[in-house]
């Protein structure tokens, strides 16, 4: 490897910070990692995307890794989900090919405003609370019929077991197929599609959307990784040296992310990332 | 025990393999991506498969590598495999190869520009605002200099550019004294500036040739910035407007 000691410090360094906030946010890091790449480390769009889909990979294993452990994600589900997004992701991996990146600056831009949008709005209610669903209560203890698709997990918050059923698969399967393609265009996670459907709409509880959502996010992006893979848009040296930080730099924010509020970290980083979102805004010529 | 238990059972099981597999898979990608693309003169594969030339296949990854110990052997070698991940502002690039015109690397899709109604504007804090047609840029004095691209941890090319200087340009234009910053913007809308000082020094330049040859249009046709000691995202291709700005406006 070539990487200068220079180089390597300073991906280090900016994979731990992606990697701190996506595990303090609670969304992924790719949605920091390409404008960090584009506009301080001057690497064209395609290769940034290419680097933040793979990264996307290792952290989403990594968290998915305990989840599928606990048993908070919901396997069945998300393999029924994974379908769309995988369908998604490959037809965004291959219409990125075809994008100047001009406009796939732009399309980013737009997203990170949403993005900015959903952060702030997001802190202005008391979240990490599940947002009680009146339409598809939990249901009681070990009911004897959970359908096809529901599951049950331990919440040592609630200290007790909880079931559901899922409702209305197709909105999710809709709203996966968008997350899907929007992680193959921009080599984001995409849960911040998916996460409020799978809860709102499929009825399922906060932690298991999040953490079903999480599991479906590595699978999605191998499928386009792939395609970026195949395109000859993975670098090494550059994406091996930001996983390693993003990695570290998730484990240091999950660790701090206890002690701090995350509504407060949120309304912060909604207002940060403004001028991010104008200096793309300005490189994208709108 | 119903199908839907063997069913999650089978799945439950399967899951922690499929998460070790996918670890794998991130660090397989992120290694063999090395293979697949070291020797750094090869060009990078490009989709779809159809705008490669017959002669190559977008599956060519691990077919004629030197062995390690050729790689290594000559430092020459080690240098230039080296400066993807150099600023181009420290690198002397006198000794270098010229890149062959074929070989020149690009990113993204290129952007299609119709010369008979193409201008390139200059606009902004001038006195003189200017429209220029592609014949009345080839008409102004012409430097030619040999300038390393270095598009960070991608590629490097080092090609002979040919073009208008910047300063000559905004000197017709006559800018205004509270001028800060130059904008370059392409055709499609990417964007990019440089400080007006940047701007006005010497090996910052308005290409239409590069090797001899008239730009080709995945190369930026018919204009593109060419800026000496900085990144390849600075070197804006498709070039249709140029607009001085104060720091603090856009």
């Amino acid at each position: 490897m070539y990487l200068t000691i220079h180089n390597l410090f300073w991906l280090l360094l900016t994979g731990s910070i992606v990697g701190v906030l996506g595990a303090i946010l609670g969304i992924g890091g790719g949605i920091f990692l390409v404008p960090a790449l584009v506009l301080i480390f001057h690497i064209p769009v395609h290769h940034a995307i290419a680097t933040s889909i793979v990264s996307v990979i290792a952290t989403s294993s990594a968290v998915a890794s305990t989840n599928v452990e606990k048993g908070l994600a919901n396997m069945r589900l998300g393999m029924t989900l994974e379908v769309a997004t995988v369908l998604g992701a490959m037809s965004g991996a291959l219409t990125a090919g075809w994008l100047s990146e001009a406009t796939l600056l732009q399309i980013f831009a737009v997203v990170l405003l949403v993005v900015a949008v959903l952060l702030g709005w997001k802190s202005s209610k008391s979240e990490r609370e599940a947002i009680p669903n009146p339409q598809h209560p939990v249901l009681d203890d070990q009911p004897d019929d959970l359908g096809l698709l529901g599951a049950s997990f331990y919440d040592p918050a609630e200290g007790r077991q909880i079931s559901y059923r899922v409702w209305k698969v197709l909105p999710g399967f809709l709203a996966s197929l968008i997350a899907g393609n929007l992680s193959g265009l921009l080599g984001v996670g995409g849960g911040f599609i998916k996460v409020p459907v799978i809860h709102l709409i499929c009825g399922v509880p906060m932690k298991a959307a999040t953490a079903t959502s999480n599991f479906m996010i590595g699978v999605t992006a191998v499928a386009s990784a792939l395609i970026y893979f195949g395109r000859g848009e993975v670098r090494p040296a550059l994406t091996a040296t930001v996983i390693l930080g993003v990695l570290a730099g998730s484990f240091i924010g999950s660790v701090v992310s206890q002690r701090l509020s995350g509504r407060l970290v949120q309304a912060i980083f909604a207002v940060f990332l403004l001028p991010v979102i104008w200096q793309m805004f300005v490189r994208a010529g709108l | 025990m119903t199908l839907c238990e063997v069913v999650d059972d089978i799945i439950k099981h399967m899951a922690g393999r499929c998460v070790i597999f996918m670890s794998l898979a991130s660090l397989v990608l992120a290694g063999c991506g090395g293979v697949a693309v070291t020797p750094m003169d090869t060009p990078v594969p490009t989709w779809p498969p159809t705008e490669i030339e017959p002669t190559s296949s977008p599956t060519r990854m691990p077919v004629p590598l030197p062995s390690p110990l050729e790689q290594r052997s000559s430092s020459s070698a080690d240098r230039t495999d080296s400066l993807i991940y150099q600023d181009p502002a420290d690198v002397d690039n006198s000794d270098l190869p010229i890149t062959a015109i074929e070989e020149l690397h690009t990113t993204g899709k290129p952007v299609e520009l119709d010369i008979t109604t193409y201008r390139l504007t200059v606009e902004g804090l001038v006195e003189n605002p200017l429209s220029l047609s592609y014949e009345e840029i080839l008409a102004y004095p012409s430097v030619t200099e040999v300038v390393l691209l270095i598009c960070p941890h991608v590629f490097y090319d080092n090609a002979e550019w040919t073009g208008v200087p910047v300063a000559d340009i905004l000197r017709q234009a006559k800018v205004k004294p509270e001028a800060e910053k130059v904008y370059f913007k392409a055709s499609g809308g990417y964007r990019q500036s440089l400080t007006i000082e940047e701007a006005l020094s010497d090996g910052v330049f308005l290409a239409y040739e590069v090797n001899g040859q008239p730009l080709p249009q995945e190369h930026g046709y018919p204009l593109r910035l060419v800026a000496r000691g900085k990144y390849g995202s600075r070197w804006v291709k498709w070039l249709t407007h140029i607009e001085v700005i104060s720091g603090d406006s856009l």
